[in-house]
């Protein structure tokens, strides 16, 4: 077992994986939408709608945001780490990066199903 | 005690950037640009799926000459995130790990960056 040395209870291979997992919902939705553009490249409001609210759709969203605020939270955590030398200047960034993150996961939920 | 005299050069202009720390940096960049990206793509999102109304106000404001250049500054991003991450996937199974695949890596994530960028400019205007 390697010590943790480097924050209070940060596991670099769990974050490894959840960037990776992660990183392949974010791939799939975007090609999801790349296809759709595709076949509707200037959409009207039905084709549009019709499509993003499918049952499918939503949760595939859902699912896409969500893995968005977990891999925006390891990538800017890499970051803020790396960047910001500051002990109580990045606990604060990362205490606002944390507020952001649970609002953008929670307004999506507000924008499918609201 | 003895001072350790340690060679210090942080003129960044005299630094060497290897391709590979091009690459890897932009991939960072390009990362932080699409997280601040989130809050306007789910404003745009919300409104564009409320109603027919709010669906063409988000079209014409996507359609205006600045806004064109937001998207496409935007997806430019998404698309170079996408293709170096999709590189890191492969790195992961050992494949371009090399000093000359890395470097030969490196370039086709900028070849094909650049493509992309160009496709969704034309498709944009």
């Amino acid at each position: 077992m390697v010590t943790r040395a480097i924050s209070h209870s940060h596991s670099g291979l769990k974050d490894f994986k959840i960037q990776r997992f992660t990183a392949l919902v974010l791939a799939i939705f975007t090609f999801v939408m790349t296809g759709f553009f595709i076949v509707h490249p200037h959409p009207v409001f039905a084709e549009w709608a019709e499509f993003m609210l499918h049952p499918a759709m939503r949760i595939l969203i859902v699912l896409t945001a969500w893995s968005l605020v977990a891999h925006a939270w390891v990538g800017m955590w890499t970051i803020a780490t790396d960047y910001i030398k500051h002990y109580k200047i990045r606990t604060a960034f990362l205490v606002a990066l944390v507020m952001i993150l649970a609002v953008e996961s929670i307004w999506i939920i507000v924008i499918l199903w609201g | 005690m003895k001072v350790k005299k340690r060679p210090v050069n942080l003129d960044l202009t005299t630094f060497k950037f290897p391709i590979s720390s091009i690459t890897s940096i932009l991939h960072r960049v390009s990362g932080v640009v699409l997280f601040l990206a989130v809050p306007l793509i789910f404003w745009a999102l919300q409104l564009s799926l409320k109603s027919g109304e709010g669906y063409e106000s988000v079209v014409e404001c996507f359609n205006s000459p600045l806004m064109k250049l937001v998207n496409w500054a935007l997806l430019s991003a998404l698309a170079y995130h996408l293709v170096a991450g999709i590189r890191h996937l492969l790195m992961d199974w050992a494949i371009g790990e090399e000093l000359k695949s890395g470097q030969l890596g490196s370039k086709i994530v900028l070849v094909v960056s650049a493509i992309l960028i160009v496709i969704l400019g034309v498709w944009i205007w």
